[in-house]
């Protein structure tokens, strides 16, 4: 243990907190350093003056100002909200949650939005496709329609290994979300088709 | 003793007005002697300290029995306060003595201003003396604390002048353990060699 280092023990030297090795270290140290022997005789000498400084006290009027003052005061009774409120502005945590919740909030909406949109164009492509598979094979449309439902569902189906294949496929797959309605529906065609046919 | 200031704030925020008044009892005079020791000044120390019981009698209901203690509360709202009155009374004598030299400049012969000047806090090193008293010792201390940096002057005070241990003065200035023990003795050291000169002339 160098000199800096037994100052470093010091107050706890002085507390009487050194564990039995650390203590026996500083000991040996001090025994043969006499600069650090005065250094501690100062330290020691210092904290006991400062802890044996006269306290300060109240004066015999202290209590009756305060209580005069504290007549005009009313202790604060927060209603539940207000409670409410300042726990959730002291909260970081709120705030992260709050945020978080917004996000997710916000990112739903713009999906859900999107999906909207991608089935109004692809209703819209779907019957213009149909429309111009029905000009191109007007016969087999015909055949289906009247085998099944006239849902433009089962149009799609048989469009799609029917004549109109390439041109429904260049509309539809445009987007990927088109292509999974497209998928979708072509399966749950065929479940309920599926016996029938 | 910390599960009694639990149980008084209880009754008061249950409406006992009288609970607190006892708690004011039994903490007002650690209360003083911190403020005082901590600013450095004595006169408003009392002020400062009803400052203090007003604000927790008025924030009483946010109080949380068994998650703070009522002791560490109060020396959390006295120390901002000391650090406010620290820092508008600085402000104020520098504008004191600002004004007083300017005024001297343009009338040497003014020596009620001279005065003021005198009054204002002295940054002067301390003189050693060799026939100081104990009293006077005592006094040197108080300048020799109010001379720390803040960071160390609240730790030793809390410890050396209040007597709280070092799990209550880590709770009050937001420290942990080992930075207040770290600080205690640094500001110790800093305290030895601003008394040396003093101590080694008694």
């Amino acid at each position: 243990m160098n000199c800096l280092q037994i100052e470093e023990n010091f107050s706890s030297y002085f507390e009487d907190t050194l564990d039995y090795q650390t203590l026996q270290t500083f000991d040996e140290h001090l025994d043969n350093c006499e600069a650090c022997q005065m250094e501690y005789e100062l330290f020691r000498e210092s904290v006991s003056e400062l802890q044996q400084l006269p306290p300060a006290r109240p004066s015999p009027t202290f209590m009756a100002t305060l209580q005069q003052q504290l007549n005009q005061e009313q202790p604060a009774r927060l209603s539940f909200w207000q409670r409410l409120r300042t726990q959730f502005a002291t909260s970081k945590w709120a705030l992260s949650s709050g945020l978080v919740m917004f996000l997710v909030i916000t990112g739903i909406f713009l999906y859900q939005f999107d999906v909207g949109n991608d089935d109004m164009t692809q209703m819209d492509s779907l019957t213009q496709t149909t429309q111009k598979v029905e000009d191109n094979s007007s016969s087999i449309i015909v055949e289906r329609s009247g085998n099944a439902t006239n849902s433009p569902t089962l149009r799609t189906n048989f469009n799609h290994s029917g004549t109109g294949n390439s041109i429904l496929s260049n509309t539809v797959s445009g987007k990927p979300m088109q292509r999974r309605y497209v998928l979708k529906q072509v399966s749950y065609s065929t479940a309920v088709t599926g016996g029938g046919l | 003793m910390p599960e009694l200031d639990d149980q008084l704030m209880q009754q008061f925020q249950k409406g006992d007005e009288n609970a607190f008044t006892l708690l004011v009892r039994r903490h007002q005079q650690p209360l003083i002697n911190f403020i005082a020791k901590f600013t450095g000044n004595s006169d408003n120390a009392e002020d400062l300290a009803q400052e203090t019981f007003i604000r927790m009698y008025k924030a009483a209901d946010r109080y949380k029995p068994g998650r703070a203690q009522f002791k560490t509360w109060m020396y959390f709202i006295a120390k901002n306060l000391c650090k406010n009155d620290i820092r508008n009374r600085s402000r104020r004598d520098r504008f004191r003595v600002d004004n007083v030299t300017s005024n001297y400049n343009d009338n040497s012969d003014n020596e009620e201003e001279i005065d003021l000047i005198a009054t204002a806090p002295a940054d002067s090193g301390l003189q050693p003396d060799v026939a100081i008293e104990r009293k006077e010792l005592r006094h040197i201390i108080q300048n020799a604390i109010a001379e720390l940096p803040e960071q160390y002057r609240y730790p030793l005070i809390l410890r050396d002048v209040q007597g709280l241990s070092y799990d209550e003065i880590g709770k009050i200035l937001e420290l942990r353990s080992g930075t207040t023990k770290s600080r205690i003795n640094r500001a110790r050291i800093m305290l030895k060699n601003k008394l040396k000169p003093y101590m080694e002339s008694i």
